[in-house]
């Protein structure tokens, strides 16, 4: 008794006579419950309530105005010098707070609730435009609390001194004069808001997404790094290298320094707190705390406690001193294993107590969240996601599948809090075990979104590809998205351009103008379509808009590079690297590239369904089947489909992309070669080169915005299809055949091809049961087979997203799967809920 | 002639199918049924000649579009109400014949066609696509219908194409065919679902169209035929037709004896093809038929379970 779903059939009517499941997540809101799965200590929950009812994340500025104090005092010295300096002091003067329940400590702000910083070296021209956005944004998504005190302090103490310093303005200002058009538009003026044809995410972090080998600060302790810095500076002699090399020596040292600073100082505190006690057992916790900051982060950890505190340390100094928008924690389940083994065995600790310890660290990391000061690039990255990494499994550099007890333990203790953080990410290989990949699901249908996969089979030959030993391919691990990281390796460090598929798309049929930004012309005129005989046509006239712009992206990204060793510097971050180590030299002067190194930029695409779709669309009506005159489509087009409702429907039903049809998937294809086929032949210096990645963030939103109507029957404005996937709700053949057309429709043979994103949206009927979670494992091995690069599932009722709409204050805490990251629903812009709630939600056929 | 350019009349191939056989699998639904089961949910499945569909919720109007009210329809076969909803509607009788060339005028898919010619290499075209589900989960080709088996030469050409290629078979039959039909078909299966849907010949005619005689009769000598082949009985268990203890003892007193049928599982009456009543002009019978409540399903699968000798549920609806 199949029964078979007609197309003809609205899914919606289908689905009337079944009864609704609830994820475990949908569950705990329905019935007001704190703990999702599992357990946590009564010091979990009430640390975990305290910052949920704290409500919006606000700005912290402690960081900005000691950097800005000391940078004051260094102008002239070299720039690691002055960073190194201006974190030290930081570590001496910050401020330092413990919270009653705390077990991991350190923090740059002074309240229990979420905290963002702001860099003003980055964008401190841009800032009180920041201010303004986050004050009109009171009361809505996405706000970030400034007071006014906060508000004084950016402009009366901040945003003077960096005006014309910082980096936002230095690209802007050294862009060549076609390129500064394209990407801010005919005012010159303009120096903050993006067009959105393509976008420099450079000027809205120092560094690409990164992930530091914090395993130096557990197992050496930044003494061990010091004394490393000391023999190296006692060595120099030749006079080359007490000018290139000495400085960066100089700035490792007063690194360590102003680490070892802070976190005695949060040892004294914790010292006098635990006098004051009167509570024997939290006396005793705040004894502990005073001898491992004491202890950590200047000496090799000794226990299991210590190094997770060493770690929160690494994480606070690569956080304090730079963004890097994403903050990789590397292969967790790995490093940390010798010190878990040793402690269970010796009974310093139990899984319980470990199990508290890292809620303790996942509560810390869910209250640094990342805030941006510029409107466009906030419309980019909606909420506040920093990307946590956690790897998890994957295979050892011998080659062995690298799970362990650990692994499990950490993925359960990412399940039991309403937080995003971390991202726990497994490495799927062919020999990753039955139990993982069974875990693995259950917890991605908690409903949380987490964990991500990625692909080992995938990343592993990338690497190998471009440069890697084996054993270096084999110990990847995950940073950002799904983008990855060599932490001893890869060097690259600016902020990537981001490549606009929906205007190309529009530049193609509107001879190289676009609409929303003025009627203006921003790519090559390639002709009236009405004078096209053939789709070869439109593909030429395609490829030239898509090689102008992606012409205009390298440029930006060679201003970047060549004037970001300006601007900023990263010792704390280059000390944990091999070769900057090896070097002496900080890693933000790579325009000259490492020896050694893997330092490949990115060219990052968005929205390469729409571009699909809108070819496929003219390829059939117009010269395949001739339903539509190029007049009639143009005019609709013209018109953003108003008062042409039968010719939008003839394009949004025309063969669309993630459908199994192959002539359409096959037009993916033809894009994927004709970009690689581009970045190939415009290779960096130094055999390095651009990569080709699909990882939106959000930015398929303000994207979507400044793309007029595309021939795939998507109005003006509507956001773009994300990651790699087709237009949101598109796809109605179920996730099998989407899967297959989404493998089809790129070319791997090049080795600048690299990440890409794929979200897919089950409800949670649909992987219900045992029998769901076989079918979700299913899934996962397929998709591993098929070689796509990473995967993630959104399992929610579309019920329960309204219900959010409406009333967002009981769901306050209801998470979603965004692109890579997950955030809290009601963080997100109107805009954003609406495109989430359209991706197509997988059924299984009943 | 060439097996793999052997012509049949398709409905809709589905993929991600979890419940026709095992595994994840793509289920090939085959046009023309010798059944009229009041419950059926595949009605667009019955005739033997591609029909007329029509969703008007996808319909734009009049002003809007309007393209179907021109020929080729037949006059008179689209029309639209007064008043200001000006969306279609189908004159059923006059619109019958309409085909392609009508349906390839809706921009909107709202008229569509039920039903379409393909070859045996179309349709493992289609399939092996999900080829790589198959080989992670052990599924493979399912064939549904209507009655797949009323296709024999098609349906034989297919499965025998589909093992060619290394796919698992499955096929889903009512059993009221001719067994020649049947056995041309079976030694190209792995899994056959079939229905034990009623066990009085009486109500069998009344709820299902024809009795069961013929049915019982090709199931017996299929069991005994094909020994090697792996055989699950099914029953649709619609409320107060066949949800009684009875129907379900008789059908285990039916398949007990023979050691190739392995499993019994009940499949809960629902209404999902309702709608599809509407879009094809027909009218639903059971309007007032509600799905059997869990506990209800629970009790007679105990039954079952009782009968195979298992202590934990084991069959899924």
């Amino acid at each position: 008794m199949a029964s078979s779903i007609a197309k003809a059939l609205d899914a919606a009517e289908m689905k009337s006579t079944n009864t609704r499941a609830l994820s475990p997540q949908e569950l705990a809101i329905q019935s007001d419950k704190k703990i999702l799965y599992g357990s946590a200590t009564d010091r979990v929950v009430r640390m975990y309530d305290a910052i949920r009812t704290y409500g919006a994340p606000r700005v912290t500025l402690e960081r900005a105005v000691l950097f800005t104090e000391s940078f004051k005092e260094t102008e002239n010295q070299p720039l690691v010098v002055r960073w190194a300096k201006a974190l030290k002091n930081f570590g001496e003067k910050a401020p330092v707070t413990i919270f009653s329940d705390e077990l991991i400590v350190g923090r740059p702000n002074t309240w229990l609730g979420r905290w963002g910083l702001v860099y003003p070296e980055l964008d401190g021209s841009v800032m009180p435009a920041g201010v303004e956005m986050f004050r009109k944004n009171k009361g809505k998504p996405g706000e970030v609390v400034v007071t006014e005190e906060d508000a004084k302090i950016i402009n009366d103490l901040l945003t003077p001194y960096w005006t014309g310093k910082d980096y936002a303005t230095g690209f802007h200002d050294q862009l060549p004069e076609e390129t500064r058009f394209i990407l801010y538009g005919p005012d010159p003026k303009n120096t903050v808001l993006m067009t959105c044809v393509l976008a420099a995410t450079s000027t809205m972090r120092h560094s690409q997404n990164w992930t530091p080998d914090f395993t130096k600060i557990l197992n050496r302790g930044v003494k061990g790094i010091r004394a490393e810095a000391q023999a190296k500076l006692a060595a120099l002699s030749n006079p080359r290298d007490v000018v290139y090399k000495k400085p960066f020596l100089d700035a490792v040292i007063l690194t360590c320094d102003a680490m070892t600073a802070w976190s005695r100082r949060y040892a004294d505190l914790a010292r006098a707190l635990a006098k004051k006690e009167t509570n024997p057992t939290r006396k005793k916790e705040l004894e502990q705390i005073a001898e491992i900051c004491s202890w950590v982060p200047e000496n090799p950890a000794r226990t299991f406690y210590e190094a997770l505190q060493a770690e929160w340390w690494g994480q606070m100094f690569n956080r304090i001193e730079q963004t890097s928008s994403a903050m990789g924690q590397g292969r967790m389940d790995q490093y940390l294993l010798p010190f878990y083994q040793k402690d269970l065995a010796e009974g310093r600790i139990t899984k319980e107590s470990a199990t508290e310890l890292f809620h303790c660290l996942w509560l810390q990391m869910a209250q640094c969240v990342e805030i941006k000061i510029n409107p466009v690039y906030a419309a980019g990255t909606e909420g506040f996601s920093k990307y946590e990494d956690v790897v998890l499994g994957g295979q050892t550099p011998d080659g062995r599948d690298a799970t362990n007890e650990l692994t499990y333990l950490i993925l359960e203790s990412t399940r039991s809090l309403q937080i995003t953080t971390p991202e726990p990410c497994i490495r799927i290989h062919s020999n990753t075990p039955e139990r993982l990949l069974h875990h693995a699901a259950e917890v991605i249908k908690d409903g949380k979104g987490f964990p991500k996969l990625l692909n080992d089979e995938m990343v592993i030959p990338y690497y190998l590809a471009n440069g890697a030993t084996l054993q270096e391919a084999l110990d990847w691990c995950v940073s950002g998205c799904c983008e990855n990281r060599l932490p001893n390796r890869e060097t690259h460090c600016i902020g990537n351009g981001g490549f606009n598929y929906g205007v190309a798309t529009e530049m193609t049929f509107r001879n190289g103008k676009l609409k929303v930004l003025g009627d203006l012309q921003f790519g090559p005129q390639t002709g009236d379509p009405r004078t096209w005989i053939s789709y070869d046509d439109v593909w030429a006239a395609f490829c030239k808009q898509v090689e102008h712009l992606s012409r205009h992206m390298l440029i930006q990204q060679y201003v970047a590079m060549r004037i970001e060793p300006n601007y900023f510097a990263a010792p704390a971050t280059s000390m944990l690297h091999d070769l900057a180590m090896q070097e002496c030299r900080d890693l933000h002067t790579h325009n000259d590239t490492f020896p050694g190194a893997i330092d490949h930029s990115c060219f990052e695409s968005i929205g390469k369904g729409t571009a699909i779709e809108s070819l496929a669309a003219v390829k059939h009506l117009i010269f395949d089947t001739k339903r539509l005159t190029w007049d009639e489509l143009l005019t609709a087009i013209e018109d953003d489909w108003k008062g042409h409702e039968a010719i939008r429907q003839l394009c949004l039903n025309a063969p669309g992309y993630g459908n199994g049809i192959e002539w359409v998937d096959k037009i993916g294809w033809d894009i994927d070669r004709f970009i690689l086929e581009f970045l190939h032949k415009n290779p960096k210096p130094n055999d390095q080169i651009f990569v080709l990645r699909s990882i939106p963030v959000t930015f398929h939103n303000p994207f979507g915005m400044v793309t007029w109507a595309t021939p795939n029957g998507r109005p003006a404005k509507q956001y773009l299809s994300e990651g790699i996937t087709c237009t949101q709700g598109r796809d109605t053949k179920g996730p099998t055949v989407l899967l297959e057309s989404l493998a089809r429709a790129r070319v791997t043979g090049y080795r600048e091809k690299a990440g890409e994103l794929i979200n897919m949206k089950f409800s949670p009927a649909t992987v219900a049961g045992e029998e769901g979670t076989r079918r979700l494992m299913q899934i996962i091995q397929a998709w591993h087979d098929l070689k796509l690069w990473h995967i993630q599932f959104n399992i929610i009722n579309k019920e329960t997203l309204l219900a959010a709409q409406t009333d967002p204050d009981k769901y306050r805490n209801l998470i979603v799967r965004i692109a890579g990251y997950s955030a809290y629903f009601v963080d997100l812009t109107p805009a954003l809920q609406a495109e989430i709630i359209a991706r197509t939600e997988e059924q299984m056929a009943a | 002639m060439n097996s793999q350019a052997s012509k049949g009349l398709v409905l809709n191939i589905q993929h991600f199918c979890t419940n026709d056989g095992p595994g994840i699998r793509t289920t090939v639904f085959l046009k023309f049924c010798g059944l009229r089961c009041k419950w059926c949910c595949n009605p667009e499945s019955i005739g033997q000649k591609p029909e007329l569909a029509y969703n008007i919720n996808k319909c734009i109007g009049k002003k809007a579009c309007g393209r179907c009210l021109q020929p080729p329809a037949p006059e008179g076969a689209m029309y639209v109400l007064d008043g200001s909803d000006d969306r279609i509607h189908i004159n059923w009788d006059l619109a019958h014949g309409c085909g392609e060339e009508t349906t390839s005028l809706c921009p909107t898919g709202a008229l569509y066609l039920f039903g379409k010619e393909m070859t045996v290499n179309d349709v493992l075209k289609e399939v092996e696509q999900d080829g790589t589900f198959y080989r992670e989960s052990g599924g493979g080709i399912t064939l549904s219908g209507g009655e797949c088996l009323l296709q024999p030469d098609f349906s034989a050409a297919i499965l025998a194409e589909a093992h060619q290629r290394g796919i698992n078979t499955a096929i889903e039959t009512a059993g009221n065919v001719p067994w020649e039909f049947m056995e041309k078909v079976l030694p190209h299966v792995d899994t056959v679902l079939h229905d034990h849907k009623l066990t009085d010949p009486v109500r069998h005619k009344k709820w299902a169209g024809a009795d069961n005689k013929r049915i019982l009769e090709n199931f017996k000598k299929a069991y005994e035929t094909f020994p090697d082949k792996t055989f699950v009985a099914r029953t649709p268990v619609i409320p107060g037709v066949n949800d009684d203890e009875e129907h379900i003892r008789s059908v285990l007193a039916f398949i007990r004896p023979h050691k190739n049928v392995v499993d019994y599982q009940l499949l809960p009456y629902h209404r999902y093809g309702e709608p599809k009543y509407r879009f094809l002009g027909k009218v639903y019978e059971l309007e007032d038929f509600t799905p059997p409540p869990p506990e209800k399903m629970d009790h007679l699968r105990a039954i079952i379970d009782e009968s195979f000798g298992r202590t934990a549920p084991g069959t899924t609806g």
